[in-house]
Order: structure tokens, then C-alpha cells, then sequence
């Protein structure tokens, strides 16, 4: 009896390990979402083509806000946070998931600046793990429009923990509005711990920079 | 006793797939260099810009290993140039690459070209399964693969991606030197009937032209996971 107790507990902890490993969660941005793609200053270019719902990009999955007509909120907008105006704006997005060690957004500009310093993410674990990264327009993020502010992006995978990097998630079929994926993988002392939370900051301003965001994902295993 | 005996075999397998997914090597890089024909310093033209700079040996882009060949003095040759085999005349010129490896479901190359061009048709890949299976991804200037050289006369971008599913492909950049050299990583998720097969071997073929397109191959890894 003793031994059948501890094979069913064994089978119990090696099947939820085995489930824990392959953790990939969407986390809910519903709290601060605060414009759509067409409500936006005006509504953005090509506004009618942005995704919403569930997407899969660079094989991983999506929750992105909204619906067909356009009348629900779909991502956070600093620009509209700041009341169109200058400032710094923050959000800080729960996530409560234990032993992250990578977090995957959608994040675009409304016009773009290469200068550093306007927009930083910032991870905070349980057990007081704390990274912050800049994001560099160019680098980092482009603005959603290909135009006239920050059309490139490193265009890599993180090479290892405590780093980042930023590749392609969706363009529209013109090639002229698009998402970009931020990749980070996080610092090792993340895998022992909660991530508890993610804080955005963006300290731009209209006609320079400010962040979109539009969906956020975590997972327990590498990029 | 049934449901025991049921708990201890669950129990047996899920540890044995947990420590075979453990123990598996995943990746594997292939050498070329039996294939490798010039060096990042030598021909053609006297050598790529800023040469010097450029990797060999074992190296890791984007999370993959990959085996560049070459060695420090400069002497072994690097990569598989498409515009040496065609001794710097047109026509059509191609590279099969032996692999031998079962159940491969991505394979990244480190791929990039001399000049370049929007053009298609002038550069395809095909993969060949132990089975019959056979796949064909023709690569585009400017979506697949750039010219190694950052300038505005030639292709500079790429489609900054990865594939999106099976029978997909996808390129993200690997290596720059800063100085406006690279390498581009391209990344194949085969199809269904290739990933059940032994990978047999990769074929490159290339219809280019010196001063249009020439590709020129310097890595090839293979992986049992999907990207």
C-alpha cells in the first residue's frame, strides 16, 4: 500500500512537472487597454488590418484585445495614457507565473525616436529579482508605420539570459504597418522565482515616441 | 494491484520521456567543410569586406551552434561561395550537403550573398528525405537572404521572422561585425512527411551571376525541434 501511494504521489509530481515545463501563457492586458487600432489619434494607418484575438507569430501564441468592429479597446497607448501630451506614463501588468524565463510582447511606436531612454520594462520577481531594459527605437521597437521615424530592428533572438532582442510579429499585406516581437530572456535568478509583475515607462512625447502595446506572453522554457 | 501496476508503468514512461527529452541532443551541426572552397579572405576578388572580422569555428547565433569552417591563420577555407565554383562566369551551380540525420523538423543555415538582387528564381534549396520526401524553398533577395555588405545599390532586408508553422521559413540576422557585415540565419521548418523521414541531404542551387547574385554558404544545423 505504501509503495502504491508513492508511485501515484511520483506519477502525480513528474506529470505536472512535465506540464509546468511546457507553460506558455498569454497574460490579460483588459485592465489597460484604453484605445483600438482605429480609435487611436485618429485611428492608425491601415487601422482595419491590425489582428486582434488569438495569433500565433514566430510560433508563439497571442491574446491581443478588440473585436471585429473595432468598438473594444485593444492595446495601451501611451500616447492616449499622457492625454496627448508630454509626461512619463507607466502601467505595471501582473503576471504571478513561477519560473519565467521568457517574456515575449507586441510592442510598436506611434512615430519613433533612436534616442535612449524613453521606454523601459521593467521585470520583478518574488524574491526580489528586478531587471530593467531600455528600449531603442531602431533597435529595440520601430514605429507600426513604415515611414518617415525608426524603420529597423536588431532582427535577432536573445543570444542568452539577461539579454533581448526584437524580431518581426505581423505586417499587413502592403508590408506598410506592422508589430513587432520583443524577446526577453531573463536574468537566471527569474527561474527561481514568481515573475510577479512587468512595469512599462515611457517618457516620450506626441511627435517623438510613444509605446504601443498590444499583447504579452511568458514561458518557462528558453526562446 | 491492477491500478498500481497501471500507476508504476505511467509512472516508468513519463520518467523515461522526461529523461530521454533530457538526454536527446537536439541539434546538430554539419561540417562543410569538404565543401568549402574559398576563404573569407580570398577569392573571390580579393576577399569579402573587412574579412578579417569575419567568425569560424564553433559558434552560437540566435540560440543555435553552428560549425563555421576555417581556422585562425586564415588558411581553411570558410564557406561554399557559389561564384568561386562558377570561377566568376554565369550559370547554374549547386551543392549537396550529406546530413543523415532522423527525424529533423528545422534546419538553419548561415547564408547570405555576393551583390544580390530582388529577383527570384536565381537561388533555391531543396531538402530530401530518406523516403522520397523532397521540399523546395526557392529564396528571394531582400525577403530570404541579403548581400553580406550593408550598401544601397543591393538587398538590405529581410523578412525578420521565424517560420510560422510547418513547411514554412523564416530569416532573422545571426552575426554582424558592426562595421555593415553580416550573416543571415534562414530557418526551415519542414514539412510533416520530411520531419518522420531521415534527412538525407540539402541541396543548394544557384542560377546567379557575378556583379548580379552569387550565395555563398558558410554553416547548416540541424534540429529535431521546431524553432
Amino acid at each position: 500500500m505504501k509503495n502504491r501511494k508513492l508511485s501515484v504521489l511520483l506519477l502525480i509530481i513528474c506529470l505536472g512537472t512535465g506540464l509546468a515545463n511546457a507553460a506558455k501563457k498569454t497574460i490579460s492586458i483588459a485592465s489597460f487597454v484604453n484605445n483600438s487600432w482605429c480609435g487611436e489619434n485618429g485611428g492608425l494607418l491601415g487601422c482595419t488590418a491590425f489582428p486582434y484575438g488569438t495569433k500565433h507569430y514566430d510560433g508563439m501564441t497571442y491574446a491581443i484585445l478588440g473585436n471585429k468592429n473595432g468598438t473594444v479597446d485593444t492595446a495601451w497607448f501611451a500616447a492616449d495614457a499622457a492625454g496627448q501630451g508630454g509626461g512619463t506614463v507607466s502601467i505595471t501588468i501582473p503576471v504571478n507565473v513561477a519560473k519565467v524565463k521568457t517574456v515575449y510582447t507586441l510592442m510598436n511606436t506611434e512615430w519613433g525616436s533612436t534616442e535612449s531612454g524613453l521606454i523601459t520594462i521593467t521585470f520583478t520577481g518574488s524574491g526580489g529579482a528586478t531587471w530593467t531594459f531600455q528600449l531603442t527605437g531602431g533597435v529595440n521597437v520601430r514605429d507600426y508605420n513604415n515611414g518617415n521615424y525608426t524603420n529597423t530592428c536588431i532582427c535577432q533572438l536573445p543570444g542568452g539570459v539577461g539579454q533581448s532582442a526584437t524580431i518581426s510579429a505581423w505586417t499587413d499585406s502592403s508590408g506598410q504597418q506592422r508589430l513587432d516581437e520583443q524577446i526577453y530572456e531573463l536574468p537566471a535568478a527569474f527561474a527561481t522565482q514568481t515573475l510577479e509583475s512587468i512595469t512599462i515607462t515611457d517618457s516620450g512625447d506626441e511627435n517623438v515616441q510613444r509605446a504601443i502595446l498590444a499583447a504579452v506572453t511568458v514561458s518557462t522554457t528558453g526562446p | 494491484m491492477k491500478r498500481h501496476k497501471i500507476s508504476i508503468l505511467m509512472l516508468m514512461i513519463c520518467l523515461g520521456t522526461g529523461l530521454a527529452h533530457a538526454a536527446k541532443v537536439t541539434t546538430t551541426t554539419i561540417d562543410i567543410s569538404s565543401f568549402a572552397d574559398t576563404t573569407w579572405c580570398g577569392a573571390p576578388a580579393g576577399g569579402f569586406i573587412n574579412c578579417s572580422t569575419f567568425p569560424f569555428g564553433e559558434q552560437t547565433y540566435d540560440g543555435i551552434p553552428f560549425l563555421i569552417p576555417g581556422n585562425a591563420q586564415g588558411t581553411a577555407s570558410n564557406i561554399w561561395a557559389a561564384d568561386v565554383e562558377a570561377g566568376g562566369a554565369s550559370g547554374t551551380f549547386s551543392l549537396t550537403v550529406p546530413i543523415n540525420v532522423a527525424k529533423v523538423k528545422t534546419v538553419y543555415t548561415l547564408m547570405n550573398t555576393m551583390w544580390g538582387t530582388g529577383e527570384s528564381g536565381l537561388l533555391s534549396v531543396t531538402f530530401t528525405g530518406s523516403g522520397g520526401a523532397t521540399w523546395t524553398v526557392n529564396l528571394t533577395g531582400n525577403v530570404n537572404v541579403r548581400d553580406y555588405n550593408q550598401n544601397g545599390s543591393t538587398t538590405n532586408s529581410i523578412l525578420c521572422q521565424l517560420p510560422g508553422g510547418v513547411g514554412k521559413t523564416g530569416t532573422i540576422n545571426a552575426w554582424v561585425n558592426g562595421d555593415g557585415q553580416r550573416l543571415d540565419e534562414q530557418v526551415y521548418e519542414l514539412p510533416a512527411a520530411l520531419a518522420k523521414q531521415t534527412l538525407v541531404s540539402m541541396t543548394i542551387t544557384d542560377s546567379g551571376n557575378a556583379g548580379e547574385q552569387r550565395s555563398f554558404l558558410a554553416a547548416l544545423t540541424v534540429s529535431t525541434l521546431v524553432p
